[in-house]
């Protein structure tokens, strides 16, 4: 037998469902709320501040010096941004003649100036004989090949080195090219 | 657990899963806009003469300047020797010494020796301006395909030939 407050009971269920489900999608708002409220500062309080604002630069140069080996080196240095407008190495007689089983060495200079510090890789190519053909061929080096960080206005020295194998292919021989080799200095801004 | 409580679960695991990604994927944004720019350098190079050259040999000839049947002769080094005088590149001189054995010839024989000099002196050796004379008036020499080079001398005279190798000539 039903009472009129069971009665009463069975009207109030459906809607206190309903109210429940309500209080679900209120309270994930809340919750989405509080995560936007998270990134974007629900409470504020201010403090102003002003500044200039400018943007950095990143400018790598690729240097040379006519004698690189002197006390003091004269650089001259170029954009070189591109392969096709790469910096000629001055000092490029140190290449010259070359023979088999003999290691030939010398010095560039990258220089950082832009006015951010930079992560620099540097890489060198054969490009065109004596350097490229038939095997064995001379091997290539770049050192400090990095990645090495170059602070604002910084340079470093990198040291190429040509070693030709004793047994150099005798194709080799008696070879000129005014663009044999290439190194690639990449430099990428420091997170 | 109630159906009501499940549902209010995944949207609270969702709203922390949007605060914990969100920020790493601004992160990642970050590191990967790096600024680059490249230098390049680009050099020339070039390469001097030697030759792969015949195999050093030698023969024993008679007088009358021909190879004598029977007779053999085998090379068993040639080895320089730097005067010390501290010379460099290219003004290097060596004392290049070929040696060899014989066997079955005569004092009245001669002996000829071809081959390359340059495993002799240091790899980077100018041989197109280099002179190659001899010790001795025993010894002929034909220096015209340098760094190979041909050596006759009397079989008499040692087992060796010796040559005067200057750098610039």
């Amino acid at each position: 037998m039903t009472t009129p407050d069971s009665r009463r009971d069975l009207r109030a269920r459906p809607a206190r469902r309903r109210g429940t489900v309500l209080k679900l999608v209120l309270a994930s708002g809340a919750l989405l709320g509080i995560g936007a409220a998270a990134t974007s500062a629900a409470w504020t309080n201010s403090a102003f501040f002003t500044s200039t604002a400018s943007s950095g630069s990143v400018d790598l140069k690729a240097c040379s010096s006519a004698n690189p080996a002197a006390t003091t080196p004269t650089w001259t240095c170029a954009a070189a941004d591109t392969s096709g407008t790469a910096h000629a190495i001055l000092s490029s007689s140190a290449f010259a003649l070359m023979v088999p089983g003999n290691t030939y060495t010398t010095t560039v200079r990258i220089q950082n100036d832009g006015n951010v510090p930079l992560s620099v890789t540097s890489t060198i190519t054969a490009l065109a004989q004596p350097l490229t053909g038939t095997a064995p061929n001379a091997t290539l080096g770049v050192s400090p090949a990095g990645p090495i960080t170059l602070a604002a206005g910084a340079s470093q020295n990198l040291t190429v080195t040509v070693t030709t194998p004793a047994n150099w292919d005798v194709s080799h021989a008696n070879q000129t090219s005014s663009a044999a080799l290439q190194v690639a200095a990449v430099g990428s801004t420091v997170p | 657990m109630t159906r009501s409580r499940r549902l209010l679960t995944a949207i609270v695991a969702l709203a922390a899963a949007v605060l914990v990604v969100a920020p790493a994927a601004l992160r990642a944004d970050e590191t990967s806009a790096a600024w680059t720019n490249s230098a390049y350098a680009v050099s020339g190079a070039s390469s001097g003469s030697w030759s792969s050259g015949p195999t050093s040999s030698c023969v024993v000839l008679t007088a009358a300047g021909v190879e004598k049947p029977g007779a053999t002769c085998t090379v068993t080094g040639v080895t320089g020797q730097d005067w010390g005088d501290g010379a460099v590149r290219p003004h290097r001189r060596s004392h290049v010494t070929v040696s060899y054995t014989l066997t079955g010839y005569v004092w009245t024989d001669y002996v000829r020796f071809t081959g390359s000099l340059a495993p002799a002196v240091a790899a980077d050796w100018l041989w197109s301006t280099t002179a190659v004379t001899n010790e001795s008036g025993a010894v002929s020499v034909d220096a015209t395909a340098r760094p190979v080079v041909t050596l006759r001398s009397e079989s008499w005279a040692t087992a060796s030939m010796m040559v005067v190798v200057d750098e610039d000539g």
